[in-house]
């Protein structure tokens, strides 16, 4: 069979051997269209951002079940069948079928990227919906309202009290969502890369729970150390937009190059 | 050709098909010149490995009782009945020479050793023309 | 073209400990049936996975069909056909749409035969993969691979979960599959029954290596057991060259290698005594090969 046409026939088998799979782009997006969505006015970006772990954390699960399904087998617990069902797939079946390696990762990695681009264009849609939002910052510290009328275009200051002071951002809503999207995007490739990166390793399931347990963590990490890491960092790509989108693109392309050379070389013992 | 087979026992399934072939040869079964199956209908009749009918026919035309003629197929030799004696002989042997070794180790003579033959043949010939 | 379907040449291989494979070197010609025999742990999977070019070896070399499998594209994989018992299929498809999506990667797919043998081992079309028993799994993983006519087809263990019945049913398949000579199997499995009805050759793993290597035919010929009774004196301590002795008495029980039909009857002249010639199922063959190593 052409590669072309084993990539679509591969692609549709994978998509529909395990089906539970698509159930990840929705859970992926539901914690942060909840938060992003949530009410017209917000303080500060703490609410935007709160179920954002939920959209770095997923590609990683996406990754595992996608890439190295072997990952769970043997795990305690799982009884024969449960196993079978959550491998989808196993490599010594799919492998040793008349396929080029390569087109099995481009299908595969075909796959991965349709699921995250999928919770992708919800949150974008979903955002676009309701563009604009307002965001009530305090006087004190003075200035703090500065940083949102110079990277968000089109804002301006609504309302002033006392205390606070209302900034209307007529598409801050939006910026902010493609803002997740991009980051979800940087790390999707990262988790890409990660997945294969250990594949080839002999603890590679512990340290992949040891990966989960540790982003698991990092909210509460970034809470501690004061939430400001993640809502710079948003700022900084608001500000430079096309560096970000740039740079993404770049770390995409990477990860992919660095994920196909290792796809070439893994085994199956 | 209906083959009874025993893959399990210590004797090589070629040789089981051999002796059976053979016997069937020798016994008039099969007729001088008539055709046998071919190897692979052979290994499809008895459920064996068609290396394993090659070798069959092989040691058959070794032994002359059957000959292959190149684009028809193997047929039983036109003078199996008389190489025949030589392997009747020769089918014999094994069980004779135990048979004969027993009877030393027992100390039976060899005249009532010929004489209790001689008295089976009778018994066994006759049972078969009841 | 050469007459070599499969040839391993001294192929080492380990997972970080001991090495699993130590020199393994074995070759399998066209139109054969390779019987690969060895105990638990000896070996035998990370042999097969090698051929099927799954993982590659430390040293040494394998080639399939004149080919490295761990290079091989859709192409030569067309040609090659690997049945594993711990494989596992898709388990939520129905078993209708992965034998769809089978039989468009190759050209060659016998659709009759597939169709035939789904029918005959009773799997049935609609239901999910996961819902079938263990052997319909494996008889289904036996069709997928058969259904190609593969040119070599390796299993390992693939009559692991199989009744009787399917069991002689699966190697009547693959009597018919090497009828034309022209394909071969490799097949490892603990059922030596199953080996002794259809292999032509065997080769036993033992300690990373193959301690025997030839013709099932040769081996249970040449290898046998010796009763030797009658003796002058006391028997002897022991028989050189034999893999096992067992004394009672005066009597003694030997499995030895012989070199030729005439061997007992000149081992017992030469110890001045009788002998009886017991031959072997290749059961007990391989308990004597094996009993004291890995």
């Amino acid at each position: 069979m052409k590669p072309l046409q084993q990539f679509f026939a591969l692609l549709r088998f994978q998509a529909f051997a395990s089906p539970g799979i698509w159930i990840f782009p929705v859970a992926f997006s539901f914690g942060p269209c909840i938060s992003l969505m949530s009410g017209d006015t917000w303080w500060g970006l703490s609410l935007p951002l709160s179920s954002s772990t939920m959209l770095f954390m997923i590609p990683m699960m996406i990754a595992a079940f996608v890439f190295i399904p072997e990952l769970w087998t043997g795990m305690t617990g799982a009884n024969q069948q449960a196993q079978q069902n959550l491998q989808g797939c196993s490599a010594d079946f799919l492998l040793t079928r008349a396929v080029d390696r390569p087109v099995v990762f481009r299908a595969r990695a075909t796959l991965y990227w349709i699921l995250i681009l999928l919770s992708a264009v919800i949150l974008l849609a979903l955002a676009s919906r309701k563009p604009s939002v307002s965001m009530e910052v305090p006087l004190k510290p003075p200035g703090a309202g500065m940083v949102y009328l110079e990277t968000l275009p089109g804002a301006f200051v609504a309302k002033a009290t006392e205390s606070t002071e209302t900034i209307f951002l007529p598409a801050g809503r939006l910026a902010i969502a493609g803002t997740l999207v991009l980051l979800s995007i940087a790390c999707s490739a990262f988790w890409q890369g990660f997945v294969f990166a250990i594949s080839g390793l002999k603890f590679k399931r512990w340290i992949f729970f040891a990966a989960v347990i540790g982003v698991s963590c990092s909210p509460f990490v970034l809470l501690a150390g004061g939430n400001h890491f993640l809502e710079n960092l948003v700022f900084l790509i608001l500000k430079h937009p096309v560096a970000a989108v740039g740079l993404t693109g770049i770390f995409v392309a990477a990860a992919w190059a660095f994920s196909a050379a290792r796809a070439k070389r893994i085994e199956y013992p | 050709m209906l083959i009874a087979l025993h893959p399990s026992s210590g004797v090589p399934v070629y040789r089981q098909v051999l002796q059976q072939v053979r016997e069937r040869i020798l016994g008039g079964q099969l007729k001088r010149g008539e055709q046998l199956p071919s190897v692979r209908e052979l290994s499809a009749m008895a459920g064996i490995n068609p290396l394993t009918a090659a070798k069959v026919y092989q040691f058959l035309e070794a032994e002359g009782l059957v000959e292959t003629r190149r684009g028809q197929g193997t047929f039983v030799a036109g003078d199996a009945k008389k190489l025949s004696a030589a392997s009747r002989r020769a089918e014999i042997e094994p069980a004779l020479r135990q048979l004969v070794a027993e009877a030393i180790h027992l100390g039976i003579e060899r005249g009532d050793l010929q004489r209790l033959v001689a008295a089976t043949f009778e018994s066994i010939k006759s049972g078969e023309n009841l | 073209m050469n007459t070599e379907a499969i040839i391993v040449e001294n192929i080492t291989r380990g997972y970080g400990g001991p090495p699993v494979l130590q020199g393994l070197d074995f070759r399998v010609s066209r139109g054969s049936i390779y019987g690969f025999l060895g105990r638990n742990g000896s070996g035998k999977t990370t042999a097969l996975k090698t051929l099927a070019g799954l993982i590659r070896p430390e040293s040494g070399s394998v080639r399939v069909l004149g080919g490295d499998p761990w290079t091989f594209g859709a192409g030569e994989r067309q040609r090659v056909g690997y049945v594993s018992e711990k494989q596992s299929l898709p388990p939520l498809g129905r078993v209708a749409k992965l034998v769809k999506f089978c039989a468009q990667l190759y050209p060659a797919w016998d659709h009759e035969l597939c169709d035939g043998l789904l029918n005959r081992f009773q799997i049935p079309l609609k239901s999910r993969v996961a819902k079938l028993s263990l052997g319909q799994q494996r008889l289904l993983a036996f069709v997928l691979a058969l259904a190609p006519r593969p040119d070599v087809l390796l299993l390992d263990e693939p009559a692991a979960n199989l009744d009787v019945v399917a069991r002689r049913e699966f190697l009547d398949q693959i009597l018919e599959l090497i009828r034309d000579g022209k394909k071969s199997v490799l097949f490892s499995t603990h059922i030596l029954s199953d080996v002794e009805r259809v292999a032509d050759r065997v080769g036993i793993l033992s300690d990373g290596k193959l301690v025997v290597d030839e013709s099932l035919d040769d081996l249970k010929e040449s290898v046998r057991q010796l009763r030797f009774f009658g003796f002058q004196g006391p028997p002897p301590a022991e028989i050189p060259g034999a893999l096992r002795v067992r004394r009672d008495k005066n009597e003694l029980m030997a499995v030895l290698r012989l070199n030729g039909p005439d061997a007992p009857a000149q081992i017992a002249a030469r110890l001045g005594c009788q002998v009886e010639d017991n031959p072997l199922s290749l059961e007990d063959l391989f308990i004597e090969l094996t009993r004291n190593s890995r």
